[in-house]
């Protein structure tokens, strides 16, 4: 997905196996790790937000843990975003996530 | 063992005892690695960073993850599937097994058995390391290390580049009683130089010693001064302080470094095998976020930017298999 890329995605709940994040203004969120195998490749990630036009930027990146979903938030305002963890059901942490100094 | 190891250690050049007035360096601190699961599931310990073993201490070093040793059964060995680095340099080394990488640059290639790969990651690189298909099959033993060396700001945007450093290149020591085998993999002991080429003054050894030998070298003032033991136990610094395996040795100021085997070394070898790290600190402001280390925050939200918009490399269509996973 392209940097701030909007998610097609429609809808406002949570559904099953669906990690939801809110985000801070210019600030990183990152969802709880998920487990990959050895043929794991990184790519876009699908999500929706609210506000629905919302520029956020989301990608897997190796953290703390393992392989996590990270979301940076570009807009002056909290957002809410919604994904799917690959390969999991398991529901995500929804904690901001500031830059540790 | 198969990490290059002569039979005959009296034959290579030694590394003489610096003299008896010299300042010895005394343990300031030792850590215990915590374990961990990195990448697609491998065992690691990461003696540093930790409380005791920050950036600040390690600097110009920013991780180490020892790798294993663990016994695959065929079908478990796990590697790390693609990612990006910026900002710095990833070191690995091969002391038993195979490791395979690739790049988002179309290189790759083997580390193996004694082998290191000395990437400088820079502006910004993707790969992946990964046990060999014949490793996943068969299974088998895998051991090494993973050290991350930090670059100086008007470094951090340097293009990456390899250097794959073949066992063979390796330069060999010995201490004065050849009791003690040094591998240089990068920087200068006794005046000797490794083969591996540094931004900044770097050493990397990989020593192995024999029961009770004991390793007095001269070791740079400027420098400072990490013992990791990667199996068997001993006694660091002039107050002998002890070290076992997944420990690490934080050193203070002075001009020799010490360390002795223990008589009857735990673990499974016959020998004390550590890693002797020694640098030069950069003394910049770290800005770390997973796989990027640069120097603002700004510099972070930039590098994630530029990961996810594919700025930093794309992967190889051969080695994209389809069906995205995240």
């Amino acid at each position: 997905m392209a940097a701030g890329m909007r998610n097609p995605h429609k809808g406002n709940g949570t559904s099953v196996g669906e990690v939801s994040l809110v985000i801070n203004p210019g600030r990183f969120a990152m969802s709880s790790p998920f487990p990959i195998g050895n043929h794991y490749k990184p790519g876009p990630v699908p999500l929706r937000t609210d506000p629905a036009d919302a520029d956020v930027v989301a990608a897997p990146l190796p953290m703390g843990g393992g392989m996590r979903i990270v979301v940076y938030n570009r807009e002056t305002l909290p957002v809410r975003v919604w994904f799917c963890l690959p390969f999991s059901d398991e529901d995500a942490l929804t904690k901001d996530g500031p830059l540790p100094q | 063992m198969p990490a290059v190891t002569p039979k005959k250690w009296t034959t290579l050049p030694r590394v003489l005892e610096p003299d008896p007035g010299t300042v010895d360096r005394p343990v300031e601190r030792v850590v215990t690695a915590p374990s961990l699961l990195e990448g697609a599931g491998f065992p690691v310990r990461r003696p540093f960073p930790s409380r005791a073993i920050g950036f600040r201490e390690a600097d110009p070093f920013l991780l180490l993850d020892h790798l294993g040793a663990v016994e695959y059964a065929p079908g478990e060995a796990k590697g790390a599937p693609w990612h990006p680095h910026r900002g710095f340099e990833t070191v690995t080394y091969i002391i038993d097994g195979v490791m395979t990488h690739h790049d988002s640059q179309g290189g790759g290639g083997v580390i193996t058995n004694g082998g290191t790969q000395w990437m400088t990651a820079g502006a910004g690189i993707l790969h992946d390391e990964m046990p060999p298909e014949e490793l996943v099959q068969k299974g088998g033993l895998f051991h090494g290390f993973q050290l991350w060396v930090n670059l100086p700001q008007e470094l951090k945007w340097t293009p990456p580049r390899y250097q794959s450093l073949e066992a063979a290149e390796t330069t060999l020591l010995t201490s004065e009683r050849a009791d003690v085998l040094m591998r240089v993999v990068a920087g200068e002991l006794g005046g000797v130089k490794g083969p591996g080429v540094t931004w900044t003054p770097v050493t990397v050894v990989h020593a192995s010693l024999e029961p009770s030998a004991r390793l007095r070298i001269p070791w740079p003032r400027a420098n400072n001064a990490i013992v990791y033991a990667l199996s068997g136990s001993g006694a660091a610094g002039p107050a002998g302080v002890l070290i076992r395996e997944g420990q690490a040795a934080l050193f203070g100021t002075g001009d020799a470094l010490t360390l002795q085997a223990a008589p009857v070394p735990e673990g499974p070898g016959e020998r004390m095998e550590v890693l002797l790290l020694g640098g030069v600190p950069i003394r910049e402001p770290i800005a770390s976020y997973g796989p990027f280390v640069m120097n603002t925050r700004e510099e972070i939200v930039q590098a994630f930017e530029d990961y996810q918009s594919g700025k930093m490399g794309t992967i190889p269509a051969r080695e994209f298999h389809g069906g995205g996973d995240a």
